[in-house]
């Protein structure tokens, strides 16, 4: 098919834009209930002055997810398929209880998500969240790949509103380039946690399963490789944009206001009077689209890990029939993390905690084997990592190892020490 | 000391079985009963329908250690002959295959391509027969037991139930990173009905749609090709020669031959035609003529036809000398000396008849169709006579085929635009008669 178009000049565009998804959704994924949490935070309590962290995050995350995208073209397999046939049994089964916790409280944490943005109308969440479960539901079991991959970029681009957002609330161009340039740094524990939620948040274990399994879906194939860089590359962009303007959103009004907030939703509320209504609807129409998006891709990245761990069909290309475990899976997750959300009193800050800790021990597992596998010349013959690419993912993976033992560590030590 | 460690590994049995799991690590002696090391995997060369075991690798060498250098393979621990020397060691050759590195965790597909279950573990039979030691390679473990026995849990993976593949009903590994594939017995396919065969070759490679193609019989593959998919269908006929090609289209019914060979490019449509006994290659030229969507791209040239002067009885006699094994022949056609057409008699009326009744004295009258109708009328035809076939002649009147209702009911499901047309109301009574 892209042999004819060889000749136009706009050829290769039209190329990017057919191979262009994976990447672009798994990178806004990103920008889920917690991650706006997180840039909320970082906005309101510390100004312009966090907005440094997404460099490093834009860099770790490219860096992540094209390797990602590389074993996924090369071999045909998910991350998954390829870490039980590399690692065993043993590797691949810790991984499996990890990731299947943990991804039901990141889904439990999205529906709150959800719940909160619609709180902010007026709207219960007995509501909101079984019709939101619904429409999740019925997009991946009733759908095939493509519809729900342009449903997904569609999701990406509602994003972008942000951006809007960001530019109601007037923010000082000179004061954010400066805050760029010579940041201000504070010794406070809350401000190193930020800084270490920021490029956290960026890069989730689960997430490396679902771009790898989406760029399998698609079924490309790794002559494909260098537009499907390109995909990676505009979703870190994408990400990191988006990050940036909620960061501004909310230094520019609350900071400036001296308002504190620990959720989104409160970001959203507190916006109202120093930004407008507009300005207060728009994000938190933001969050809920943030929200039920992930929580559409994290039950679904998790589906297709356990399934292509134990040599399950997989796919939103199959049907009911031809895919019993991997949708099962999906509806299961989905309606646990509804359930919790729903009981009146369930402990979701503990959830969220554990759930945290979790990701933080899986995180280095995942990578490691990654980098391990993307250097293997017998999975990935002359598509190895050459050596810049290398010393950038070891980088990064020793950053985020050393950032998310942080994290973790420090609620336990917080928790028994005070 | 060396004897008492013999006389604990020898078996009073002459084979038994183990998994892969349990023998990585076990350790290895000579015949001192020295630890010449730890056993890594096991080699192996599949050609038989069980792969057998060659060699070991160990953990500490990248060479093998081949199979008849082993006294005993014990349940604790593995006894060679003698002290291992550098010449006795070797390398791993092309056609060998590890055991434990390739195959465990394997993922195991069905005919398909359908991803099935991934290899727990592996079992294997030891056995020595006059001094000669055989390991072979007997089943795949599929079940939980497996896969609690690799995680080190035995006690639990003694109460849960063993789930195994035996190693005969796998296909030979193509590359080393080629999934596992199960096969269907060729004699279990030529058994299904030619429509499911489709259904199964549609989602096959080429490669494998020519192995399940050329294991049935000429009729069944002929009746298959006509039931795969066109745009399938043209790229399998085309990757076949002309020689295997027009032995399929010829035992093809005309219609379905001219559909084929009208989705081929010119070349390969020549050589095939030429191939062809002459009077049915020009028959499907003729019916290739007609364009996409008309009654001529539908209707098929063999059909039934007789005088109105001819008995039942000699209608019966013709009949059971022929034996026409064509598709369907529901209704006969008769026509007078010219070939022009006069009207149809259903074989249920002849069936009824008394044996000496003219032909004459049972026709109906009948509609007609031109090669140039399109499908709407078709589908017109046979919903509003309750046809089981409708003549199809030329501008003179003269019968050249017919369209049989089993066709019009495929283009109808196979269209688009016909499906939509059904949505019509003139066309909703088909379908309820469909679902009746």
């Amino acid at each position: 098919m892209f042999e004819k178009l060889k000749n136009k000049v706009w050829a290769p565009f039209l190329v990017f834009l057919a191979v262009a998804g994976p990447g672009i959704i798994t990178g806004s994924v990103d920008n889920d209930a917690g991650g706006i949490t997180t840039y909320s935070v970082a906005g309101a309590h510390y100004g312009y002055n966090l907005l440094w962290t997404l460099v490093p995050a834009f860099l770790a995350l490219v860096v992540v997810q094209e390797m990602n995208a590389r074993m996924g073209m090369k071999t045909g397999k998910g991350l998954a398929d390829l870490i039980r046939e590399s690692f065993g049994i043993k590797i691949m089964v810790f991984i499996f209880i990890c990731l299947f916790i943990a991804d039901i409280g990141n889904t439990t944490a999205e529906f709150a998500g959800v719940a909160g943005s619609m709180q902010i109308f007026g709207l219960s969440k007995y509501i909101v969240v079984p019709l939101s479960g619904l429409v999740v539901w019925f997009l991946v079991v009733k759908g095939n790949y493509k519809i729900a991959e342009k449903v997904f970029l569609l999701l990406s681009a509602f994003l972008l509103m942000y951006v809007v957002s960001a530019l109601m609330a007037r923010p000082d161009w000179s004061e954010i380039g400066t805050a760029m340039v010579h940041p201000r740094f504070y010794g406070t524990e809350e401000y190193l946690g930020l800084v270490i939620g920021v490029i956290g948040t960026t890069i989730a274990p689960w997430m490396q399963f679902y771009m790898q399994s989406a760029v399998m879906e698609k079924g490309l194939s790794v002559e494909e490789y260098r537009y499907e860089k390109w995909d990676v590359i505009l979703g870190g962009v994408a990400t990191v944009v988006v990050a940036f303007f909620i960061m501004v959103a909310c230094a520019a009004t609350l900071n400036k206001a001296g308002i504190t907030i620990n959720e989104a939703k409160d970001a959203a509320a507190a916006l109202k009077p120093l930004a407008g209504s507009m300005a207060s609807v728009i994000f938190a129409v933001g969050l809920f689209i943030a929200s039920i998006f992930s929580a559409t891709i994290l039950p679904l990245a998790t589906a297709f890990y356990i399934c292509e761990a134990f040599g399950f069909e997989a796919g939103i290309n199959k049907t009911w029939n031809e895919a019993p475990v991997f949708y099962w899976l999906f509806t299961g997750i989905i309606l646990i993390s509804m359930a919790i959300i729903l009981i009146p009193g369930a402990p979701l800050i503990r959830i969220t905690l554990w759930t945290q800790i979790l990701n933080g021990i899986l995180l280095p597992v995942v990578l490691i084997c990654m980098i391990r596998m993307v250097n293997n010349s017998d999975i990935m013959g002359e598509y190895t990592n050459k050596l810049f690419s290398n010393i950038v993912g070891w980088a990064t993976i020793v950053m985020l190892i050393g950032l998310t033992g942080y994290l973790v560590v420090m609620p336990i030590i917080q928790k028994y020490v005070h | 000391m060396m004897l008492k460690i013999l006389n604990k590994a020898i078996y009073s049995d002459t084979s038994h079985e183990f998994y892969i799991s349990e023998l990585i690590g076990r350790k290895v002696y000579d015949n001192y009963g020295h630890k010449v090391g730890q056993v890594k995997d096991l080699v192996a060369v599949w050609e038989a329908a069980n792969p057998d075991v060659v060699g070991i690798k160990m953990a500490s060498s990248t060479e093998i250690v081949p199979l008849n250098l082993v006294a005993e393979f014990g349940r604790q621990a593995i006894y060679l002959k003698s002290r291992i020397s550098q010449d006795q060691v070797r390398r791993v050759f092309d056609n060998e295959i590890f055991v434990n590195r390739w195959l465990l965790d394997k993922q195991i597909v069905d005919i398909r391509g359908a991803k099935v279950v991934r290899v727990n573990d592996i079992k294997l039979r030891w056995s020595s027969v006059d001094g000669k030691i055989s390991i072979s390679l007997v089943a795949v473990d599929i079940g939980l037991r497996g896969m609690l026995r690799r995680m080190g849990l035995k006690k639990l993976a003694r109460h849960s139930a063993e789930r195994l593949l035996i190693w005969e009903h796998f296909k030979p590994l193509t590359t080393r990173t080629a999934n596992l594939e199960l096969v269907v017995p060729a004699e279990y396919i030529a058994k299904m009905h030619p429509a499911d065969i489709a259904d199964i070759i549609e989602n096959l490679d080429t490669g494998r749609q020519m192995e399940v193609l050329s294991s049935l019989d000429t009729d069944t593959a002929a009746d298959t090709l006509a039931e795969v998919e066109a745009e399938e269908r043209s790229q399998l006929v085309e990757s076949l020669n002309a020689e295997q090609a027009y032995v399929l289209i010829e035992a093809m019914s005309p219609d379905d031959a001219a559909d084929v060979l009208s989705d081929l490019p010119s070349g390969k449509r020549a050589a095939i035609l030429n191939l062809i006994d002459p009077e049915f290659a020009t028959e499907l030229e003729g019916l290739m003529q007609y364009p996409e969507g008309t009654a001529g791209s539908l209707m098929t040239t063999e059909f039934l036809a007789f005088n109105r002067d001819t008995t039942v009885k000699q209608v019966y006699i013709q009949l059971q000398e022929e034996q026409p094994d064509f598709e369907t022949w529901n209704e006969l056609f008769i026509v007078d000396e010219g070939n022009c057409l006069i009207g149809v008699v259903p074989l249920r009326d002849l069936v009824v008849s008394p044996l000496d009744t003219r032909l004459g004295d049972l026709v109906n009258e009948t509609v007609r169709l031109t090669p140039q109708d399109d499908y709407g009328k078709v589908l017109e035809y046979t919903v509003k006579y309750g046809l089981l076939a409708l003549p199809v002649v030329d501008e003179r009147d003269h019968l050249i085929g017919n369209i049989t209702v089993d066709d019009v009911l495929t283009s109808l499901v196979e269209d688009p635009r016909n499906r939509r047309r059904l949505e019509d109301d003139s066309y909703l009574s088909i379908l309820k008669t469909l679902k009746k």
